[in-house]
């Protein structure tokens, strides 16, 4: 049997049991010419502020759909054609909890302790009410992956060889300077705050969680407080695994 | 001609393996004159810098120990006049071109004394004699002919 529900009432349907929005728009839009043949269709033309047996402008039918197509309302079934548990590539993320990114054309996938629900887990109220809302928000960039660029940098190594050759007393890479020029590109994913660091909601940037960006550094000599010479080699700019950003005022 | 009819497979070995020789001791005697224990102090310093280098300098850096203590063997293997030595030689050329560690170890010494040598007429010079040792490797025979 199939059932129309808001996304907040879902709690104690598994994804295995929750239609693919995009198939059940095409359930809804079937049903529209019949609205007693589905259920829980009459609850979302209230949700839309229309009554059933109403004519219906094109407009409020594309509110209706909307609210399907969004994942507002999701269609339940003992036995959907493409369930959100099937959500391989994260079409859905914000309902499946599933991330696939084509960003900087790298495929990506979560760990599954990253993952916001597994399949066949039950989503629950809380759950899901979280997880919509967590499409953007205030957060932090933590350190994701780090990319040594291999290629280049073996030959910058390879260069830097040729002209210090003649030092004595050392092996060669053994020194930050024989690794100079070298280059690197952090890449950082923007999460939400744990709860200790909520107080910071209000001054945090906003951006989509699982965004990410990607610093280039370059190996070289800078200023030190720290040795006695002032200085080190060190990736620059210098940036931390955790930075906090603050929003712009404007 | 008369040149190569005086070149024998001992004479040849006994080189290359001073040359080793001298390249450890180079390397040992500067290395004491700046207050370091040889070999250790630079592992620790290495092992400090690839901290923030990623696998690939890790691998290198191994590559290049690896190369290192196989010219402490390969000093013996040529001295002792071991059969593998040859091969230990061989083998020891793709790397020694890499990581810019010539076989012709008098040039370390020339660039320590000459500082503003040119790298790339460095880089001929050791292309030039790696080819030399691998050439002499394998066409000079036991007996002088």
């Amino acid at each position: 049997m199939k059932r129309l529900v808001c996304h907040l009432d879902v709690g104690g349907y598994s994804l295995t049991q929750i239609e693919s929005p995009f198939f059940a728009l095409y359930e809804v839009k079937r049903a529209l010419a019949d609205p007693e043949g589905l259920t829980g269709l009459r609850d979302l033309f209230e949700a839309c502020g229309l009554s059933v047996g109403q004519n219906y402008t094109e407009q409020d039918r594309c509110k209706v759909l909307e609210k399907v197509e969004s994942g507002d309302w999701l269609m339940v079934s003992d036995d959907p054609f493409s369930p959100l548990s099937a959500d391989t590539f994260g079409k859905y993320s914000n309902l499946s909890g599933r991330t696939f990114s084509l960003g900087s054309y790298t495929l990506r996938q979560l760990s599954a302790s990253d993952l916001p629900l597994v399949q066949g887990e039950v989503l629950t109220l809380e759950r899901v009410a979280t997880d919509s809302q967590k499409v953007d928000g205030p957060g932090k960039w933590v350190l994701k992956k780090i990319d040594y660029d291999g290629v280049r940098n073996s030959l910058v190594v390879f260069a830097n060889r040729l002209t210090s050759f003649g030092e004595e007393g050392r092996m060669f890479l053994g020194e930050g300077k024989d690794f100079m020029n070298t280059s690197r590109t952090l890449i950082q994913e923007w999460v939400p705050l744990t709860e200790e660091e909520r107080h910071f909601s209000h001054q945090s940037s906003v951006h989509r969680y699982g965004e990410l960006r990607h610093i280039s550094q370059r190996f070289i000599e800078g200023a030190d407080s720290w040795p006695v010479s002032g200085s080190s080699w060190h990736w620059q700019p210098v940036t931390a695994d955790v930075v906090y950003e603050y929003k712009k005022e404007w | 001609m008369f040149f190569f009819r005086k070149l024998s497979r001992t004479r040849i070995w006994q080189f290359w393996g001073g040359l080793d020789v001298l390249y450890l001791l180079w390397y040992v005697t500067s290395s004491v004159r700046l207050g370091k224990t040889p070999f250790w102090n630079d592992l620790t310093v290495a092992t400090e810098v690839l901290k923030d280098h990623g696998t690939a300098a890790v691998v290198m850096v191994m590559i290049n120990w690896g190369l290192q203590l196989s010219i402490v063997v390969s000093a013996f293997l040529f001295l002792f006049q071991r059969k593998e030595a040859k091969w230990l030689g061989l083998a020891q050329i793709p790397l020694r071109l890499v990581f810019v560690v010539p076989s012709f170890s008098v040039l370390l010494i020339g660039a320590y004394l000459f500082p503003n040598y040119n790298p790339l007429m460095l880089l001929g010079m050791i292309v030039l004699s790696e080819i030399i040792k691998g050439w002499s490797l394998c066409a000079i025979r036991n007996n002088p002919r």
